[in-house]
């Protein structure tokens, strides 16, 4: 997208790997799976991370550039454990699906 | 570092992840476009890859991927900007979807855009914001084909800044 002319941002929480990729522009938070704009009807909490977004496009001069973000999720939230699939994750799920993504992590291509 | 990356995972996850076969992109510069216009001036839009997409629209494929759990649907989605709650549906085994099935704006902030359209800070939204599911361990299609046609839409929709976000 970008070489096509188009301005991105992500939010990432996984800096680990956007670092590795390489991304024009990142902020990262430390916020679960399927809640990495924060919780559900937090509108205050998503209007700060669009600004911190906005300000990157503005105020970045140079690719590869994460801002770490402070905010943490709560800990009485974080021992709810609510951020992971009631349906087994299929590669998890059998031993064949296990043996298939240990040969991929050792063998794979990731451009197949 | 201070967000730790690795926080919200299972140990077998977080310890794939360490090694997963990334693409190798360091032979190649990051791209970078230059913001063109001021940001009250620009068109915004999303991308999530959350596996989110409108009740009318076919679902992410979740069958083939319970069949060939290596293997994850590589199409994308488009969702009008002002879908409703009770439209969005979610494909994707990789997270708890019933949070952002309450209230999606946990991972589509629908709601913010438009707050800050209203307060000015951006132009206009555009039309349609983009989806896929975003567990691709083998990449190729994604890379060459879906990524390429997203650039497009975007273009047509006369998008200039784009705000990606993880399911």
């Amino acid at each position: 997208m970008e070489s096509r002319g188009l301005v991105t941002v992500s939010l990432t929480n996984m800096p680990f790997v956007t670092e590795k990729i390489g991304v024009p522009r990142a902020v990262a938070v430390e916020f679960p799976f399927g809640m990495i704009w924060g919780h559900p009807d937090d509108r205050e909490m998503q209007g700060r991370l669009l600004e911190h977004m906005f300000e990157l496009v503005e105020t970045a001069t140079e690719p590869g550039t994460v801002v770490e973000l402070p905010y943490t999720w709560p800990e009485e939230d974080f021992r709810k454990r609510d951020w992971f699939p009631k349906e087994p994750t299929p590669w998890l799920a059998s031993q064949e699906g296990i043996d298939q993504m240990l040969d991929f992590l050792q063998h794979g291509d990731p451009m197949d | 570092m201070a967000v730790n990356s690795f926080k919200f995972m299972s140990r077998t996850l977080a310890e794939s992840l360490k090694v997963w076969p990334y693409v190798d992109t360091s032979g190649e510069p990051i791209p970078w476009a230059e913001p063109r216009k001021p940001l009250k001036e620009s068109t915004v839009a999303l991308v999530s890859s959350g596996g989110l997409y409108h009740r009318d629209d076919t679902p992410f494929d979740l069958d083939r991927e319970r069949a060939e759990p290596l293997w994850g649907d590589p199409s994308f989605r488009e969702v009008p900007r002002d879908i409703s709650q009770e439209e969005v549906r979610i494909a994707h085994l990789h997270y708890d979807n019933s949070h952002a099935l309450d209230d999606c704006n946990c991972i589509l902030p629908l709601a913010a855009l438009d707050a800050a359209l209203a307060e000015g800070r951006i132009g206009n939204i555009a039309e349609r914001h983009l989806t896929f599911m975003g567990y691709q361990p083998r990449l190729g299609t994604f890379v060459r084909e879906t990524a390429p046609r997203m650039a497009d839409r975007m273009l047509e929709m006369d998008v200039d800044v784009v705000l990606l976000s993880s399911g």
